[in-house]
């Protein structure tokens, strides 16, 4: 914007008066007394306004188109500016000085939005699997057991369970580096779960419900697969690795697109956890093939975890677990034409749980 | 119509004081900028999308002040005062206040 001093003639034959010229990219402002004395502005819109520079007077004019209103200053300057702003406003939209270039801005965009995704997607997850490799069992082991230690405080074991969960899973004899310890804790909820390093944790409440040692069998082999394939310490260096991307990226300040990322993140996490689930009951259901287990095991464990949640009818997209009977439906096609043999052993510690 | 920051003109006495005006812009930057500057304070560097924010505010500033200026009668601003300040939540507008004396000279 300017400022010009100059003369405002507000009508063909009135008198000028000294008046005040401001000129922007928007509007012509003209401050000036009138008639009696009292200070007036008018605001003109640049597509009412003419302009034109008189060689003879040596004068840049303004005239308003509607009401044949004018103002005057000596000089070339006003005019000059007048024609670079006429100028600037014809200019399509995108390629205004303001707006800069945009169809640079678009493509750079683009072209970081792009590359932003394939990052977060493909390079942070991989790097963050084999950063996840590298940890040594002693560090997942240490992980899982302060873990462990926290909800010790706020939760009472029940050591005959344990006692018998242990020997069973010992009479599976299934070989690993892990050294895998189960506890038992009276809750009702009917869950369990895998920590990394080996500690598996299940809920009396599951146990409860459990008729025939198969399911019992096909639980320990899924939690099993969660620490051997090291599922938890998988997951949670991804979700570390997604955060921190997006905490550089973002910052702290752009909450929106934050919470709008983070949601993303949050599905993203689900579908990976479904995979995981996915390959805990196939190599799990594996291991129980290898030892002549009845896979109805599986069918079982996955009908009581269903009875115990009916209410939630959750579509499989935002969930962590893939839908029940999904999970029943490729166990039984895994599992079709499988020898069953009776394992006795196996029978009687499971016998103990249900006695005691 | 002089626009200063001084408190006089330099040869041009001031005949009537017409009073303190001030005018004011607020402008958020945009998600699309916040993501660009926030690439640029990661990288280092000028960031040429907050500069052309804070130049628009500024402009707004002057432009509103001028007319006010105009209203009361005056052909010149003086002891122009321009304040720069961030505003909202998370400090992601910019308000600019521009303060002036409108004097006739």
């Amino acid at each position: 914007m300017k400022t010009f001093s100059g003369q405002f003639y507000p009508s063909y034959f009135s008198p000028p008066s000294e008046a005040t010229l401001l000129l922007s990219d928007r509007t012509l402002s003209i401050g000036f007394h009138d008639q009696d004395g009292t200070p007036a502005r008018q605001d003109w819109p640049i597509k009412e306004v003419q302009g034109d520079f008189l060689f003879a007077e040596h004068l840049s004019r303004f005239v308003h188109l509607k009401t044949q209103a004018e103002f005057r200053v000596t000089g070339r300057e006003a005019f000059e500016y007048w024609e670079e702003i006429k100028a600037e406003s014809a200019r399509s939209w995108f390629r205004k000085k303001k707006t800069g270039n945009l169809r640079r801005t678009v493509t750079l965009l683009s072209a970081m939005l792009l590359a932003g995704s394939l990052l977060y997607f493909f390079m942070v997850p991989w790097l963050a699997e084999q950063m996840a490799t590298v940890v040594s069992k002693k560090t997942e082991r240490q992980l899982g057991d302060s873990v462990f230690e926290a909800m010790q405080s706020t939760q009472t074991e029940d050591t005959m369970a344990t006692r018998v969960l242990n020997d069973f899973f010992n009479a599976l004899s299934i070989e690993t580096d892990y050294s895998i310890r189960i506890t038992v804790v009276k809750d009702e909820t009917v869950n369990a779960f895998a920590l990394p390093g080996g500690q598996l944790v299940v809920y009396t409440g599951l146990l409860e419900n459990m008729e025939t040692y198969p399911e019992l069998a096909a639980l320990l082999s899924h939690e099993f697969v969660h620490v051997e394939k090291r599922h938890a310490t998988r997951s949670i260096f991804r979700s570390m690795g997604s955060d921190l991307f997006i905490a550089l990226l973002f910052g702290k300040s752009s909450g929106l697109a934050t919470l709008v990322i983070g949601q993303a993140n949050q599905l993203r996490t689900l579908s990976y956890s479904r995979s995981l689930e996915k390959e805990a009951d196939l190599e799990g259901y594996r291991l129980m093939r290898e030892r002549g287990i009845d896979p109805a095991g599986y069918d079982q464990l996955f009908k009581h975890l269903k009875d115990s949640s009916p209410s939630t009818e959750i579509p499989e997209m935002i969930s962590s677990h893939p839908d029940t009977d999904n999970r029943m439906q490729y166990i039984r096609e895994e599992s079709r034409g499988q020898l069953v043999k009776e394992d006795l052993r196996l029978r009687s510690i499971f016998a103990q749980l249900k006695n005691k | 119509m002089i626009l200063t920051t001084t408190a006089s003109i330099e040869g041009r006495p001031v005949q009537e004081y017409l009073g303190v005006i001030n005018a004011q812009s607020i402008i958020g930057a945009n998600m699309f900028k916040d993501i660009f500057a926030g690439l640029r304070d990661l990288i280092g560097g000028r960031s040429k999308t907050y500069e052309r924010v804070i130049e628009e505010a500024k402009e707004d500033a002057m432009r509103e002040l001028t007319q006010k200026a105009q209203s009361v009668g005056a052909n010149a601003v003086v002891g122009i005062d321009l304040d720069f300040e961030t505003v909202g939540a998370s400090g992601s507008m910019l308000m600019v206040i521009a303060t002036g004396t409108a004097v006739r000279i």
